[in-house]
């Protein structure tokens, strides 16, 4: 009986191990490579929703979405408006036209030719979009002049027309109507370098190289996004050549990675900012803000939120970017200055109690305890109130919080759009409810600006005016961190996480 | 029998019936909306209000809690929030993955746990039963996450002989049906050492023996068919179980299951699709059960005479 | 001429557990002969199951030891066969008849499927035979056969018992061991199935060990007697020298004063004065001395040597 079944269970293991080594997976590396490799799997976090540009809603799809459509401008990597679809373009004197004239080598993937009456018919998408209409309100209509000539009308000049532009995902129309909006969210057609083949649900999105694309075909021919949504997981992944590319690797696998022959890597700032919202409507003492924004030391934030790994800065843009400047005023880390502002103000130690409010995630609870901790070092009282999603969400309009997490893209060459959310009073994301005229009239005269500098100058105000105030708590810009096979060249990826596969090969 | 039978399958209606208020009080109950959840941070508070009552969420509970059961009764179980696409799709396409892993994972802990837990039962002392029962106590508390993480880091980084994630091949199974049957063998070894001793120990056990009976006949035809009640039971709740919990196994192993829909679906407030997993599980758990009661008349023929 | 079938010699047999060492059975010796039946009689926990299942060899495994002598059946002693062999013998050679027959049965097997087990397991029939003979001593039992196909829970005990008996007797052969066969029955069935036992044991001329408490039941069915006591055998003779003898062991004498009374249910023997002593705690010399009427010095220090009397064997301080 005893040798029987440790038998058997010796020979099931057996079997199994060699029947999995046998037919097993070779991984890249083990394999000599006479021929360059043609394919390329990126590693995607998490399931999409849609690969419809009109409905998609996360920039997790935007990046897929890329690959697969041109847009009628395109913003370069150093945020500079570039041709793309729209071979140039007229500005009428008061700003409300954009007449773009279109390239006339452009053909969808089902073979058709990209015309004028597709860019109409997508802005009219985008105009009706839900997921699309709180970014695309300035714009009003367009009209196709001719088959390669769109005229777009805006509702009032629009500084940041050119940026939508450059978002702007022109679909087959033809596609479109014929499968629905339902079934074009899961079946795309562009005209961009990759072709929509596949989308296993959970799983993977694969694409394949459009041969007829217009800046030539791409030299990967068959791209799959593979979805993990376990960090570890994905980490393996990338170690057996199971993916090839993993942007956003968390920082204790990025150390990992720096130490690993077959692997490169990329660390730059992101466009993700990180900052603790002061609600202004119940702190209302200024003095109070500027107590807390000196109890708190931003390196030791970074590293017990991060472990180090964000890019510190007090303003919610890095150098370069619209409405960046140095001239503002700094808070230093000093407990006995923030202790004595309280003092002076009049508040007893322990007379102050607020509360935190934040979605329930391991690096908020850090940063809650920290916070609570540094303010609890200047006599106030911190409570922390973690919450599911959509409990945060409902919480944000009611203002029933002290202190809430905050956290936006930051667009560098587009920085009117953020700030208007952030601090105007009209704004989605206003979440410091500091309202003040002179904010207003600041933002909507940036909004309508079409002269860069004069926009620039004017969002430095901005920022000036909410570091002065001490609306927010700063912590960091994220750390964009990426990884790739060695042998992948050419890679090259936006802070946002955007990158065109078509430019990359991979190296003999 | 089908008498039996029938009366257990309309007993289904009024759980599944209380199994959908449940979920449908839950989900309406807890804050958030899935308008702004799916259009996000940035969209205006007018067109997520628009989305919501494109959704129907405007009208009152109990009005869309009987439409959504009419409309279910009709076989309609309605469109995603999040995708906008029907929730059915979702389901089938992952729903396989998640029924091959529960299965397997399932078989897997019983080609461990039962032949390891009759090998303790009859050798009781020995040192395979010291040997199982330590391991038994040590896999039951192995965190499912944990054992996935380092099947992984052996056999797919070390080793290389099995791939660390997705589906495609059978080999892409083979860890996770381990990893998820690995608690549920340490479980059924231990019952089947328990139930095992007790049988054995029976009077028509030695009356076997007594014919002249080999050990083998004996502990395979005579106790374990005695022995198998609890055990059948005990198999078929984790296989209703895994149906549901495979979530940390699906994650760990980028399997595309009902587990990861059900909790992404959740987070993003999709009722229609959270109601139709669920309501899934539910029904194939009842199903379930209902098959373990039936394989109880097949094992023993006393239930079986009380079905009729 | 009476032919030896089973000869047991010096058997010592102990349980050993972690709490204590119980001398089950001490030293014992029996003979049973061909086609004659042996009635082994004592109170409970005197060693009598202890003694029938090393004969059969299915002492609990690791608890029970067997110390020392040898068991000859058919001229081979069975304490040296392998389990193998050993086997063969089982259900084949010699068959056992258990005390519970509630609980005797397998639950789930139906009762054909119980019997024909047996007879594949030693007979060479093929599959028509194997129901034929299933039917045929279902018949000898009396058990109409068109029940065969129903499970043990649909019998009521004396069936079961039967249908035990069916098992034991499948195979033909040459020792039965019938424990207690009846202990677990209503008395008026007892009668019936006992009086199967011993008609079935007479025709098919089998052998048979018959285990009880009740020495009416072994007036009535055997041949030979022994007395068991404390795993010691006191007495041992034919019927004949065990009831109308002249001499008996003092505990043979309370067995007899005690022979219950019809009128009162009454199952077990408490026959004497005091109760048997802890088997693990046995006491000096002769076993029985606390409790024995004519208790002398020398059986509190020596343990008595059995002695013959024409085949008549007592183990008493008094007759030495
Ligand atoms: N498995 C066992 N482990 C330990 N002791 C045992 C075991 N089986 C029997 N004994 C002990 O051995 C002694 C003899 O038991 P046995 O079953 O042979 O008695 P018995 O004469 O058949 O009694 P009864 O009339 O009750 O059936 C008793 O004291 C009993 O407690
Ligand atoms: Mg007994």
């Amino acid at each position: 009986m005893k040798k029987i079944v440790s038998l058997i269970l010796l020979v099931l293991l057996i079997t199994t191990i060699t029947a999995c080594n046998q037919n097993g997976v070779a991984t890249d590396n083990d394999q000599p490579q006479s021929v360059a490799r043609t394919d390329l799997n990126i590693l995607q976090f998490g399931d999409l929703n849609s690969l419809n540009p009109v409905t998609n809603t996360s920039a997790f799809e935007g990046r897929l979405i890329l690959q697969m459509f041109d847009s009628l401008t395109n913003t370069s990597p150093d945020f500079e408006i570039e041709p793309w679809v729209a071979e140039s373009w007229d500005i009428s004197d008061d700003g409300l036209e954009y007449t773009f004239y279109l390239r006339d080598d452009i053909y969808f993937h089902n073979g058709e030719k990209l015309t004028a009456d597709d860019v109409v018919f997508t802005v009219e998408r985008y105009l009706e979009s839900p997921a699309r209409a709180s970014s695309y309100f300035p714009m009003q209509g367009a009209v196709a002049l001719d088959d390669s000539t769109v005229k777009i009308t805006m509702n009032f000049p629009f500084a940041g027309t050119l940026f939508l532009t450059s978002g702007l995902y022109i679909v087959s129309e033809t596609a479109y109507t014929e499968l629905g909006e339902q079934d074009f969210n899961i079946n795309p057609v562009g005209s961009g370098a990759y072709e929509f083949v596949r989308w296993d649900e959970g799983q993977q999105i694969v694409m394949k190289a459009n041969e007829n694309y217009h800046l030539g075909p791409a030299q990967i021919k068959d791209l799959t996004f593979r979805i993990i949504t376990d960090p570890n997981t994905a980490f393996v992944a990338l170690e057996t050549g199971d993916v090839d590319l993993y942007t956003g690797v968390r920082w204790l696998d990025f150390e990992l990675a720096e130490s690993n022959p077959n692997l490169a890597t990329m660390s730059q700032p992101g466009v993700s900012y990180f900052y603790i919202s002061i609600n202004c409507e119940r702190i209302t003492d200024l003095r109070i803000r500027q107590a807390i924004m000196h109890a708190v030391n931003l390196d030791e934030m970074n590293i017990v939120v991060s472990e180090g790994s964000g890019t510190i800065s007090e303003i919610p843009v890095l150098e370069g970017a619209e409405g960046y400047t140095k001239d503002f005023v700094s808070y230093e880390y000093n407990i006995e200055k923030a202790k004595q502002i309280l003092e002076d103000a009049g508040y007893a130690p322990g007379e102050l109690e607020y509360t935190y409010t934040y979605i329930e995630s391991a690096t908020n609870a850090k940063r809650g305890e920290y916070l609570q901790a540094q303010l609890n070092r200047i006599g106030i009282n911190l409570i922390l109130s973690p919450m599911e999603l959509g409990a945060w969400f409902s919480s944000l309009p009611a203002g029933e919080y002290d202190f809430t997490t905050g956290g936006l893209t930051m667009n560098p060459g587009n920085t009117e759009w953020s700030y208007y959310m952030m601090f105007h009073s009209n704004g989605t994301f206003n979440t410091m409810n500091f309202f003040t005229e002179e904010i207003d009239e600041i933002l909507d005269a940036a909004r309508r600006e079409l002269d860069r500098d004069a926009r620039d100058l004017l969002l430095q105000q901005i920022t000036k005016i909410i570091r002065e105030e001490a609306l927010y708590i700063p912590n960091f810009f994220t750390t964009l961190n990426a990884v790739y096979d060695k042998g992948l060249a050419n890679v090259f990826i936006n802070p946002n996480d955007y990158f065109r596969v078509h430019d990359f090969y991979w190296q003999e | 029998m089908k008498r039996y039978i029938i009366n257990r399958l309309l007993l289904l209606i009024p759980t599944i019936l209380g199994v959908t208020f449940i979920i449908f009080t839950i989900m309406s109950l807890t804050p958030g909306d899935p308008g702004r959840i799916i259009l996000g941070q940035g969209a205006e508070q007018a067109d997520v209000d628009q989305f919501n009552r494109d959704l129907g969420l405007d009208r009152p509970f109990l009005v869309r809690y009987v439409t959504y059961v009419a409309n279910a009764v009709r076989g309609d179980f309605g469109l995603s929030y999040r995708t906008g696409r029907p929730v059915y799709e979702s389901i089938r396409n992952r729903f396989p993955f998640t029924v091959t892993l529960a299965f397997l994972g399932v078989l897997g802990s019983m080609i461990i746990g039962i032949p390891l837990g009759i090998l303790s039962a009859v050798k009781q002392y020995s040192f395979w039963d010291i040997l199982g029962s330590v391991s038994a106590m040590f896999l039951a508390a192995v965190p499912g996450f944990w054992l996935g993480l380092m099947l992984i880091l052996f056999f797919s980084l070390r080793l290389g002989w099995l791939p660390s994630s997705g589906v495609g091949t059978y080999q892409h199974y083979i860890m996770p049906a381990i990893t998820l049957a690995i608690p549920g063998a340490a479980r059924i070894l231990r019952l089947t050492r328990t139930t095992m001793l007790e049988t054995i120990r029976t009077d028509y056990v030695r009356t076997a023996r007594a014919k002249g009976a080999k050990e083998r006949t004996v502990v395979w035809k005579h106790a374990l068919r005695n022995a198998l009640l609890p055990i059948v039971t005990s198999i078929g709740v984790s296989f209703a179980a895994a149906l549901g919990g495979t979530v940390i196994t699906e994650a760990v192993f980028a399997l595309p299951g009902l587990g990861t829909l059900v909790i992404t679906s959740i987070r993003m407030k999709d009722t229609p699709q959270v109601m139709a997993a669920v309501l899934l599980l539910s029904f194939l758990f009842m199903i379930i059960i209902l098959l373990i009661d039936l394989t109880y008349g097949f094992i023993d023929p006393r239930i079986k005479s009380m079905y009729r | 001429m009476r032919e030896k079938l089973l000869e047991i010699r010096d058997l010592k047999v102990i349980y050993k557990t972690d709490e204590e060492t119980v001398e089950a059975v001490n030293n014992i010796d029996l003979d049973l002969y061909k086609g004659e039946s042996l009635g082994i009689v004592g109170e409970t926990g005197a060693g009598k199951t202890t003694t029938a299942l090393s004969i059969i060899r299915l002492l609990p495994y690791r608890v029970a030891k067997i110390l020392s002598g040898e068991i000859i059946f058919n001229e081979q002693n069975l304490l040296e066969l392998s389990e193998k062999d050993m086997r063969k013998i089982r259900g084949n050679n010699i068959s056992m008849i258990f005390q519970d027959p509630m609980s005797s049965l397998n639950p789930v097997l139906t009762v054909e499927d119980q019997i024909a087990e047996v007879l594949r397991l030693h007979m060479d029939y093929g599959k028509e035979m194997i129901k034929k003979r299933v039917k045929e001593v279902l018949q000898l039992v009396g058990i109409p056969h068109d029940r065969m196909f129903e499970y043990p829970h649909q019998f009521s005990g004396g069936m079961k018992q039967r249908v035990g008996i069916a098992i034991a007797l499948a195979c033909d052969p040459d020792l039965l061991i019938a424990d207690e066969p009846t202990t677990a029955l209503d008395v008026t069935i007892q009668a019936q199935v006992l009086n199967m036992i011993d008609e079935l044991q007479s025709r098919l001329k089998t052998s048979m060990i018959l285990i009880t408490h009740d020495l009416g039941v072994v007036a009535q069915t055997c041949d030979n007697v022994a007395i068991m006591y404390a795993g010691e055998i006191v007495e041992s003779g034919t019927a004949k020298d065990i009831f109308e003898g002249e001499r008996h062991h003092p505990y043979t004498e309370g067995l007899f004063g005690s022979i219950p009374n019809l009128d009162i249910d009454e199952k077990r023997l408490n026959p004497i004065q005091g109760v048997m002593p802890e088997p693990s705690m046995l006491p000096s010399g002769c076993r029985f001395h606390p409790r024995c009427p004519h208790c002398m010095d020398i059986c509190i220090a020596e343990s008595p040597q059995s002695k013959s009397f024409d085949g008549h064997h007592i183990k008493c301080h008094l007759f030495l």
